[in-house]
């Protein structure tokens, strides 16, 4: 028998969500890595990473659908995943990579399910769908049998589906996977509109580094390490060396080539008709005297995206070492 | 109480848009039932069979009458020589080759014993054992008679008389014998697979890992499965039954109110074997073959085809585990011999605590974790 697990410490104030040294093994594979974070109440908090880098395995051990290998996390005020895991998963919406409601139920069916399965109330369970469908703008569509739906319309109907028992605790597991810019700007602004008017916290991965840009919080994720966290903002900052810019009059090809392999330089790469390269720590000058013979180098802002590159760059070389 | 409503609601909502599903789950029951029910049959006639008559008298010829008589045998042709009888048989155009010999005639009316005999194809036992019996009868119709002659005895009454009454069954009809067990191996076939891949098909859909994450408990996850499907089998058996009662004119001799009770508990104990081997298997390939390690013996070792009596132990204490088993006590009591349950106490309480162990056994196997 095991024991059971004493309470949880109380989470500071401002806190909903902590996850504590989190780790998930499949045999000898270590799918996430002890990682912990703290997720502020009512923000909505993203993680990223790219494909296979343990982000599904990490949220989904936060539902309550996988157990820890070890650590653990605490949530709704003092709840434990394991040990309260009922309780957890009746507070919480989830809405997985992989469409999962009934393609073989109209689309009202299916959310009258799932919102009796959360105990909602006849009326309650009326005033919730009619609501949503108006909110999420699919009222005409609840007679419609849900396998009959394009991409965009049944992941508004899933993310109907996750928030009927008005979770205090959204998941999305890339949600917009497959669905156009407007649909995706769309949901997203849904997204800040939930969270902002109902307080309801948010987690979510994704590998688009637009909506990543959109997130309170971010925490990236690779090879099931968490190697980065802080606001998009703080999350720039911290990148190591400066980015140069320069605007480019020649082919930009040969230029590229030519700046390819210098020490200055962490990385290169063309933008457009500029040529951007991140300059070693230290070596701003030097390299803005390699770009100048194209033009006047500037400082430019990095994106998640150059910050990624390099944090991947880095923890790559770590690991090496580590080997060595 | 509500989700449970929920669950066993949106399972028939599912079954209405399938309508091929809906039509097999009639159809299928249907028609094994009228296959089996008209072909299985033991009581074999008209066994093809040549004769080699050496004897060609009066005499052979009144064996050979008998013999067709009876309707067991019918007579395809004669051959003139032993050696024309092997190919005939090898080939299987034959199961039956009677040989009268040269004397035969002269013999019985001698008071020797006249000699004829009968080659039976025995490959198939239980054609040979029928052929046998009736073989001997007629041998010893024969000699009675011939016995009778010779001493003049004018008595219409034999001197020893046993008849045998053959009760619940008085015309020995293979089909009375046969159908109500059938149900319960139609009901085992149709149902088991329903459940074995009601979970893995939600698994492989993604949308069990979506009720996983609700407050749902494992308990409502299996019942739910398993109720809609019990109201499907005992539409199922109402139709078998009808078959039964009306076309195969076999009629229930106990309480129909009873026959329903028992199969309640048999079709929820089917049902929570495929729930138990769905929570084993990983795609709805391997939940159909596994339960395919089922269906074999329950055909084989429930009782239906042989007698558990005749069983080696080893194999006697399998069929504790083959839930038609018990069905097939209840249902012969109740249905051929009039019983009620509270004589079939035992195989009815058996059934009872096999259901309860089997869905209990799919309840804890099923987790509300995806691993």
């Amino acid at each position: 028998m095991k024991r059971p697990s004493p309470a949880p410490a109380p989470l500071p104030e401002g806190i909903f969500l902590r996850a504590d040294r989190l780790t998930r093994r499949f045999g000898d594979f270590v799918a996430v890595n002890r990682i912990s974070f703290d997720i502020p109440r009512g923000k909505v908090f993203g993680f990223l990473g790219p494909n296979g880098s343990g982000k599904s395995t990490a949220i989904r051990m936060l539902t309550g659908l996988l157990l820890p290998s070890e650590g653990t996390a605490t949530a709704f005020g003092g709840l434990d995943v394991r040990r309260d895991a009922e309780a957890w998963k009746s507070r919480l919406g989830y809405m997985s990579q992989k469409f999962s409601l009934y393609l073989d139920l109209t689309v009202e069916e299916n959310l009258r399910f799932f919102g009796t399965v959360y105990g909602l109330s006849e009326a309650k369970l009326s005033d919730r769908i009619a609501a949503l469908s108006g909110r999420l703008r699919f009222l005409g569509l609840l007679g419609t049998l849900t396998e009959s739906l394009s991409t965009g319309w049944r992941q508004r109907v899933a993310l109907a589906a996750a928030l009927l028992h008005q979770p205090e605790l959204l998941f999305l597991d890339e949600p917009t996977g497959g669905v156009d810019p407007r649909g995706r700007r769309l949901f997203w602004d849904l997204i800040y509109e939930l969270a902002a008017d109902s307080g309801m916290t948010v987690l979510v991965t994704t590998h688009y580094m637009d909506e990543a840009e959109q997130c309170d919080t971010l925490a990236f994720i690779l090879n099931g390490d968490l190697i980065a966290q802080g606001t998009p903002h703080g999350v720039k900052d911290g990148l190591r060396g400066r980015l140069l810019e320069v605007p480019l009059s020649s082919d930009p090809f040969t230029a590229l080539a030519a700046v390819r392999n210098a020490p200055d330089l962490e990385d290169s790469y063309l933008f457009g008709l500029r040529l951007r390269a991140l300059a070693h720590v230290g070596r701003t000058s030097e390299a803005g005297v390699l770009l100048s013979k194209f033009g006047t180098p500037v400082q430019a802002e990095p994106t998640l995206e150059d910050v990624f590159v390099d944090l991947a760059r880095d923890y790559a070389a770590k690991k090496v070492t580590v080997a060595a | 109480m509500k989700r449970l409503l929920a669950l066993v609601v949106k399972e028939f909502l599912q079954l209405k848009r399938d309508k091929i599903s809906l039509r097999m789950m009639v159809m299928i029951p249907l028609m094994q039932t009228f296959i089996f029910g008209y072909a299985i049959n033991y009581d074999v006639k008209h066994l093809k069979t040549v004769i080699l008559d050496e004897c060609r008298s009066f005499d052979s010829r009144e064996l050979v009458a008998k013999m067709t008589a009876s309707e067991y045998f019918d007579v395809i042709g004669s051959i003139t020589s032993l050696a024309e009888l092997r190919p005939e048989m090898d080939s299987g155009h034959v199961v039956c080759g009677l040989v009268i010999d040269r004397e035969f005639g002269k013999d019985r009316h001698r008071g020797t014993a006249a000699h004829a005999f009968l080659v039976v194809n025995a490959s198939d036992t239980t054609t040979a054992t029928q052929a046998m019996a009736i073989a001997s009868g007629i041998s010893n119709q024969m000699s009675i008679q011939t016995l009778a002659k010779k001493a003049g005895w004018k008595e219409r009454l034999l001197p020893v008389d046993l008849r045998v009454r053959p009760w619940y069954n008085p015309d020995l009809r293979t089909a009375t014998f046969i159908i109500p067990g059938l149900l319960g191996l139609v009901l085992t076939f149709t149902l088991i697979q329903y459940t074995a891949i009601a979970l893995v098909r939600e698994r492989e859909r993604g949308t069990l890992e979506q009720l996983q994450v609700t407050p749902v408990t494992r308990f409502e996850i299996i019942i739910g499965k398993i109720l809609p499907f019990l109201v499907i089998g005992l539409l199922q058996m109402s139709l078998i039954l009808g078959l039964m009662v009306f076309a195969f004119d076999v009629p229930i001799a106990g309480s129909v109110l009873q026959l329903y009770l028992a199969s309640v508990l048999f079709i929820a104990a089917v049902l929570g074997l495929g729930m138990l081997l769905s929570t084993m298997a990983k795609t709805q390939m391997q939940a159909i073959q596994l339960s395919f390690i089922f269906l074999l013996p329950s055909v084989f070792l429930s009782g239906y085809v042989f007698p558990i009596e005749g069983m080696p132990l080893f194999f006697r204490l399998i069929t504790y585990l083959i839930p038609l088993k018990y069905y097939l006590l209840l249902v012969r009591g109740i249905v051929l011999r009039g019983a009620s349950i509270t004589q079939l106490w035992e195989p009815l309480l058996s059934l009872a605590g096999f259901t309860v162990l089997i869905i209990g056994a799919a309840v804890a196997r099923f987790k509300k974790t995806a691993d």
